[in-house]
Parts: structure tokens; C-alpha cells; sequence
């Protein structure tokens, strides 16, 4: 059975030098359920039973650790992460699986009005740590109603983090750091990295929420991303270096609280910042950051700070319209070589 | 688990709070107050149906006093009474005199007795009525004045206590030395809060996360 595959490789072998997004994160989970009898696993299909998750990720999980634990419930979002704040109440770190990032919107009352709020509400006498995970992304011709990024809906409520991992290794550390964090913390996997490899997770490497990771350093402009599009960003700094432009590219890994200091820094030194994101433009994450980058470092600016996400529109399902949809490594060259020549104009 | 500011939000999380203790394996059995307008809430059902499946040791107490804010249960509400709505989740649904805590007592000892047994939760209906409209001060014109009246002739209070006296449960001595000790408690409580200052501003940066360098001072202004 695959279930016992992962637990015997989680538990018996050294962890091998690569590993895939779905692979860290299965092994986050048994990493932190063993350490802590408190952490608990709920949400649609989760259970062995049920497959151990839609995408696999809890293989293993119920069978090593107890249907008790993990859990699989009704199709009840409200119903889901309401039982994960009432357990935390009581003491447990229950990591909640809402599946798909749209179904989110489905227990808005519950993560909005009532994880986010009652440390603040309750004058600090209690706080409601946990970790609601939730997978999206445009690519996968999935419609209008599976791959929306919801992250700045989120990061405008206080008391929520917000965290979006685009490496196996961040996968891990960072869900690792959302279940032993005190605070609800939202936790965004995108679809199509699910399978993409990297370096394989150093369990004892702790990555802290809201520190960035600057992926390639440069000189010439500064690219912002997270997500998947963080990736899509070092795929074009590659480009762009083969045309002579010198890109650093920062992946956030968090969104809520995001790393200014690394950002501010960053576009201190290039003088150009490019923001990426995959949520639609208007009112997204970058726009928090372009006018904090604009506050912050005005008369030191070469260009106008740049934005790219979606366009305003659902996540269309036709192909060539869903291609179209969503920035990738051509449109981040493009927009960094016009960043760029916007300088040369001025000079 | 009281109601928060958003109706229908108390069975969602009492649900945690008997999972949790399902976990410890502890006696302790939550329960979840709300209202008969609350019931008509997707929460309630959700909630319902997960504690139903999951087995957990909660008690769902509706109180149903016949108004959801200024609409009453028969425009609001289809099911002939909350209770028929445990049907649909396979558990016991009773409705009860909600004014008789002797009959409340009983109802609820059954009910917090199934979960602590391991045999899930219970639905119970209480039927009171409210004296009073539903926001604080607000002229409650849309209450039929005939039921308020007679409702209020049956104040389970003054019934209560009537009833305790004529049983010789208590005297008149007891009984008042009990509303004396109960209402000097919540003038000192008022007193109290009176009298406290008022919170200092920095108090906004208190709470909303267990780590206050999390959130910048700007964001604050």
C-alpha cells in the first residue's frame, strides 16, 4: 500500500537529496503528528479510506495515527473549520483541508468573523491556533470555480497569516511553522507545483512565517513574487540574464506578514521593483506592496513600481483563454525589459 | 458555547470542543445555545448532521422564543417545531416547557447523559418567549401585544418561585437573602466597570496576533 510506503520511507530511510511539494508536505504531517499528539488533520476525504486526500497528501496519515486524528468529514465546510476552532480551544492544533481555495468562501464566517477575531475578542485569553490548507491555481483547465487566489481577501482580515510555499522545502518548514504557530494561519498550495521537485526539507531547518527567501540576487530590478509565479520569475531572471539584464527575485513564501525589510532592501539597492502575483490586479497583494515600496523609498525609484497578475476576470476553462489569463516567464520578461528601458529613456 | 455576534455560529465550534473531548476521553460534554432563528442557518445543519456522524458528546439547546430578530417562526421557519429537525440527523429531538426547569433539568440530564455514554448529541427544543424586542431599546411593534402580555403574566420567575415556596423547597427568608446576594453581585460587577478606566489606545495593537511586533506601528494609524 502507498500508505505504508510513505510512513516506512518517513521513518526508517535517511530523506532522499530531492522530493516533490506533495511528498514534503506528506512528510510535514508526520513529522509534526508524531512530535505532537495534539495535532490533528480534518476536512473532505482526508482518511485512507477516503484515498488520504483528493491529491494523496494525507496517505498514510490515519492509518499511522488513528481515525481519531484524522478525520474525514462531510462535505460541510462551516461544519470543518468550526470543529478546528473548537478543538484548538481546547488545547489540539488541528490542521483543517479545505480542499480548493474557492470552497474557502463557503466558511468565511467561521475563518473571518471567528478564528481571526477571538484572541483580540476575548481580551487574549484564548487563541485559535490553526492551520486551514487549501490548494488553487489556473492551468489545469479546472474553471471558473477551482483556481482563484483569495490571498489579499485574507490578508486584509487582522488576526489571519498567510502563507504561499513554491518549493518542497518551504512546503514543509513552513506548514511545520503554521501548526506549532499560536495565530490561525491560512496555507495556499497551488496545484500544478504539487509535483514539481526540489531540494528535499532539512526537518531540523526551521523557516520562520513572514520571512522571504531572495531566490537569485541581481542589480538591475527587483522581481516580487510567491506561489507559483515565484517560480515562473527565477524561469525569467534566467531569460532576462541572457539578454543582460540582472534580476533579483524575491519570493515572499508569506504574504500576511509580508517581508518588507527584504523588499525595501532589495529595491533600495536595484532601484526597480516588478511585482507578480497570480491573483487578478486590482486590489491584490501588490498593490499593499507597491505603495508601501512607493512611501518608502519615493525620489529613489528608477521607474515606476510594476505590477502583473491575472486579468480581472474569472479563471477561464478554455485553454488559450486560461493561457492568457495568468502571467508567465515571457510576460515577466517583458515587463522587466520595459521596466528597465523606462531608465534608459530618462538617461 | 454561547452565540457570538453572528448567529448560528455556536454549533460549528461546540463540535470542536466535544471532539476534543472525544480525544481526551474525558466526561466533559459541550453544548451549544442559540435561538430558533439560528436554526435556520446552514451552520446549524452542518454542524448537526457532523456531530450526528462523528458521535460527539454535545447538547444542542434551542431557544426558541418565537422571534428571529423582528420576523416571527411562522414566517421564518417551515418545520412544525426545531425539534422534528433532528429527523433529518437521526438523533433525539425533544421539545420542552423551556419556563419549567424542572422539566428542563430532566430533559437535559438525558441529553448530557447519551453523550457522556458515547451515544452522540441530542436536539432540544426549549419554548420561552423574550419580554423584550430584539435589539436593545427598539419599540418591538412587530410583537403581537396580546401574546407579550400573556407571556409575561407567565414569567417562569415569579412561577418558580411561587412553586418553591408551596413545595416547601425554600422560605420567602432564603429566597430573598438568594435575589439580595444575586443583585448586590451584579451592582458591585456594574459598579466595577464604572469605575475601571477606559482602555488606552495602544490596546489595538493588543491581541490581534499572540506576537504584537507582527503587525508594523503604521498600520495602526
Amino acid at each position: 500500500m502507498n500508505a505504508t510506503a510513505t510512513q516506512d520511507q518517513a521513518s526508517t530511510s535517511p530523506a532522499p537529496a530531492r522530493t516533490s511539494v506533495l511528498k514534503a508536505l506528506n512528510l510535514a504531517f508526520v513529522d509534526a503528528m508524531a512530535a505532537n499528539p495534539k495535532v490533528l488533520l480534518l476536512g473532505e476525504d482526508v482518511a485512507d479510506p477516503e484515498d488520504g486526500g483528493v491529491m494523496g497528501i494525507s496517505k498514510g496519515l490515519s492509518t499511522r495515527f488513528g481515525d481519531h486524528r484524522v478525520r474525514s468529514t462531510p462535505i460541510s465546510e462551516q461544519a470543518i473549520i468550526g470543529a478546528a476552532i473548537g478543538a484548538s480551544l481546547a488545547g489540539y492544533r488541528p490542521v483543517a483541508e479545505i480542499m480548493l481555495m474557492n470552497f474557502s468562501t463557503v466558511a468565511m464566517d467561521m475563518i473571518v468573523n471567528h478564528a481571526a477575531k477571538l484572541r483580540f475578542m476575548s481580551g487574549g485569553q484564548t487563541g485559535v491556533p490553526i492551520t486551514i490548507r487549501m490548494m488553487t491555481g489556473a492551468g489545469i483547465a479546472s474553471g471558473g470555480q477551482h483556481g482563484d487566489y483569495f490571498e489579499s481577501w485574507f490578508s486584509h482580515v487582522a488576526g489571519l497569516k498567510v502563507v504561499a510555499p513554491s518549493t518542497p522545502a518551504d512546503a514543509y518548514g513552513l506548514l511545520r511553522a503554521c501548526i506549532d504557530d499560536p495565530d490561525p494561519c491560512i496555507f495556499i498550495e497551488n496545484i500544478l507545483l504539487y509535483g514539481s521537485s526540489g531540494p528535499a526539507p532539512d526537518p531540523e531547518a526551521k523557516i520562520e512565517i513572514g520571512k522571504a527567501a531572495i531566490r537569485r540576487e541581481g542589480s538591475d530590478l527587483t522581481i516580487v513574487s510567491y506561489s507559483r509565479l515565484a517560480v515562473e520569475a527565477v524561469t525569467a531572471a534566467a531569460k532576462l540574464e541572457r539578454e543582460g539584464l540582472s534580476a533579483e527575485v524575491i519570493d515572499l513564501r508569506t504574504i500576511q506578514p509580508w517581508d518588507k525589510e527584504a523588499v525595501l532592501a532589495s529595491v533600495a539597492k536595484t532601484g526597480r521593483l516588478l511585482i507578480v502575483h497570480e491573483a487578478v490586479k486590482p486590489f491584490g497583494a501588490g498593490a499593499e506592496i507597491a505603495a508601501t515600496v512607493a512611501h518608502e523609498l519615493f525620489g529613489r525609484l528608477k521607474a515606476p513600481v510594476h505590477r502583473l497578475g491575472s486579468a480581472f476576470c474569472p479563471v477561464p476553462f478554455s485553454r488559450p483563454l486560461e493561457t492568457a489569463f495568468v502571467p508567465d516567464s515571457a510576460r515577466i520578461v517583458d515587463a522587466a525589459k520595459a521596466l528597465c528601458m523606462k531608465v534608459s529613456h530618462e538617461h | 458555547m454561547v452565540t457570538t455576534g453572528i448567529v448560528g455560529s455556536s454549533m460549528p465550534i461546540a463540535n470542536g470542543l466535544a471532539w476534543a473531548a472525544q480525544l481526551d476521553g474525558s466526561k466533559r460534554v459541550a453544548v451549544a445555545y442559540f435561538g430558533d432563528g439560528a436554526s435556520n442557518i446552514g451552520a446549524f445543519h452542518e454542524a448537526l448532521n457532523l456531530a450526528a456522524v462523528w458521535k460527539l458528546p454535545v447538547v444542542f439547546v434551542c431557544q426558541n422564543n418565537r422571534y428571529g430578530e423582528h420576523t416571527t417562526y411562522a414566517k421564518a421557519t417551515a418545520a412544525k417545531c426545531i425539534a422534528d429537525r433532528a429527523v433529518a440527523y437521526n438523533i433525539p429531538g425533544v421539545q420542552v416547557d423551556g419556563n419549567d426547569p424542572a422539566a428542563m433539568y430532566a430533559v437535559a440530564a438525558e441529553a448530557v447523559a447519551r453523550a457522556r455514554d458515547g451515544e452522540g448529541p441530542t436536539l432540544i427544543e426549549a419554548m420561552t418567549f423574550r419580554f423584550h424586542g430584539h435589539v436593545m431599546g427598539d419599540a418591538d411593534a412587530y410583537m403581537d401585544k396580546a401574546e407579550k402580555q400573556a407571556a409575561i403574566a407567565a414569567d417562569p420567575y415569579p412561577r418558580f418561585r411561587a412553586d418553591l415556596i408551596a413545595r416547601g423547597i425554600a422560605d420567602e427568608a432564603v429566597l430573598a437573602k438568594i435575589e439580595q446576594d444575586v443583585e448586590g453581585a451584579i451592582d458591585d460587577a456594574v459598579d466595577f466597570a464604572l469605575a475601571a478606566p477606559l482602555p488606552d489606545v495602544a490596546e489595538l495593537r493588543r491581541d490581534v496576533f499572540a506576537d504584537p511586533s507582527i503587525v508594523p506601528q503604521e498600520s495602526y494609524a
